[in-house]
């Protein structure tokens, strides 16, 4: 389990960030990984890096109060699901990014979708217009929850 | 660079348009200036969508880890059905791939069969395009260590440069340090490690049944 920190060790400077996720190729949620970020924390927790971003758009993520074990890092929220054509309410992301600022602190989460938006260039799992949208959204709760 | 309290930014990948997907598929002798024009375009969204840390859109990845393939030396892209010949428990392999989180069907994997060393870096090259193409925040993708050495290594394939997949793994450490040295000193502001197999490795990859992966 050490080799993340190996990699990291003694090097200043960027924010460094690990992205875990569980399959982004079908639009299907059923036929991806499912369950909780639980098991994983423990060894979250032990990696020396500063931002984990991980995927809380869609309910096969589990309870988000499962981040309560990453306190003292960076968390990037994923709250745009980036294989849906529907775009996110945007209150919907500020009720979601409040309640992980309520369990990390105001200045800890960080806003993005699940996943990428092109992960396998033969198999885009949305079109660049959609994905502009679902980013908007992203921007849009940013500005509020930032007054 | 200072961000705002929930800053914004993508994973990593953006939809590559089709006149770049064509171009890559018919090995046109314009594909760096296609993929140039691509990551431009990739940038404009994220600005124009008012992201505060900009990615490229990894438009010149086939995607987020089949790409080393192209920049390393020892690491060959094999088909699955290639990969199956050199595997001695078969059903275990094929239990592994139903487990594996990617469409294991649909790509090729890269395996390591030499000695790695570096033809051109990882992610140095794209990151200094990204730096000079937005005024904002950047953040660079590298795929993770658990998951380059975890699907690299087929004993039968690798062994010969590298006696067992820790000594290859500390290979792969080596070179996401140089990359990570390099991005640090442009003054990157993220540099996020991909492990999508990650939950697979420690949640199951206990399981000695695992010959590949």
């Amino acid at each position: 389990m050490d080799l993340i920190n190996r990699v990291v060790a003694g090097i200043r400077g960027p924010i460094t960030a690990v992205h875990v996720c569980r399959g982004n190729w079908s639009r299907e949620d059923g036929v991806l990984l499912s369950g909780g970020y639980e098991d994983l924390m423990p060894y979250l927790a032990r990696m020396n890096v500063d931002l984990f971003a991980l995927e809380y758009a869609t309910p096969r993520a589990g309870a988000l109060e499962a981040v309560s074990a990453l306190k003292g890092k960076l968390l990037g929220l994923g709250v745009v699901n980036p294989r849906t054509m529907e775009v996110e309410d945007p209150e919907w992301i500020v009720q979601r990014a409040r309640q992980a600022a309520d369990i990390l602190g105001h200045d800890k989460v960080m806003l993005n979708p699940d996943c990428g938006f092109g992960t396998f260039a033969d198999r885009p799992v949305s079109s660049a217009e959609i994905a502009a949208e679902k980013l908007r959204a992203l921007v849009a709760a940013a500005r509020i929850l930032r007054t | 660079m200072k961000l705002p309290p929930f800053a914004v930014s993508m994973i990593g990948s953006w939809p590559r348009p089709d006149w770049l997907l064509e171009a890559r598929r018919k090995r046109r002798a314009d594909l760096a200036e296609l993929e140039r024009q691509a990551t431009l375009l990739a940038i404009k969204y994220q600005e124009d969508a008012g992201l505060d840390i900009i990615a490229d859109g990894e438009q010149r990845r086939d995607n987020f880890f089949s790409f080393i393939a192209s920049r390393l030396e020892g690491v060959r892209l094999m088909s699955m059905a290639e990969l199956l010949d050199h595997v001695d428990d078969k059903a275990a392999f094929e239990q592994m791939l139903n487990a594996l989180d990617v469409p294991a069907f649909a790509i090729k994997n890269p395996v390591v069969t030499g000695t790695i060393s570096v033809r051109e870096p990882l992610a140095v090259t794209d990151a200094r395009f990204l730096r000079a193409s937005t005024r904002r925040a950047i953040k660079v993708t590298l795929p993770g260590p658990y998951l380059l050495s975890r699907s690299t290594y087929v004993t039968s394939l690798s062994s010969a440069a590298y006696a067992t997949r820790e000594a290859m793994a500390d290979r792969f450490v080596e070179i996401l340090r140089e990359e990570l040295t390099q991005l640090a000193a442009m003054g990157v502001e993220v540099v996020q490690f991909d492990e999508p197999v990650l939950s697979e490795i420690i949640l199951a990859g206990k399981s000695k049944t695992h010959t590949f992966m």
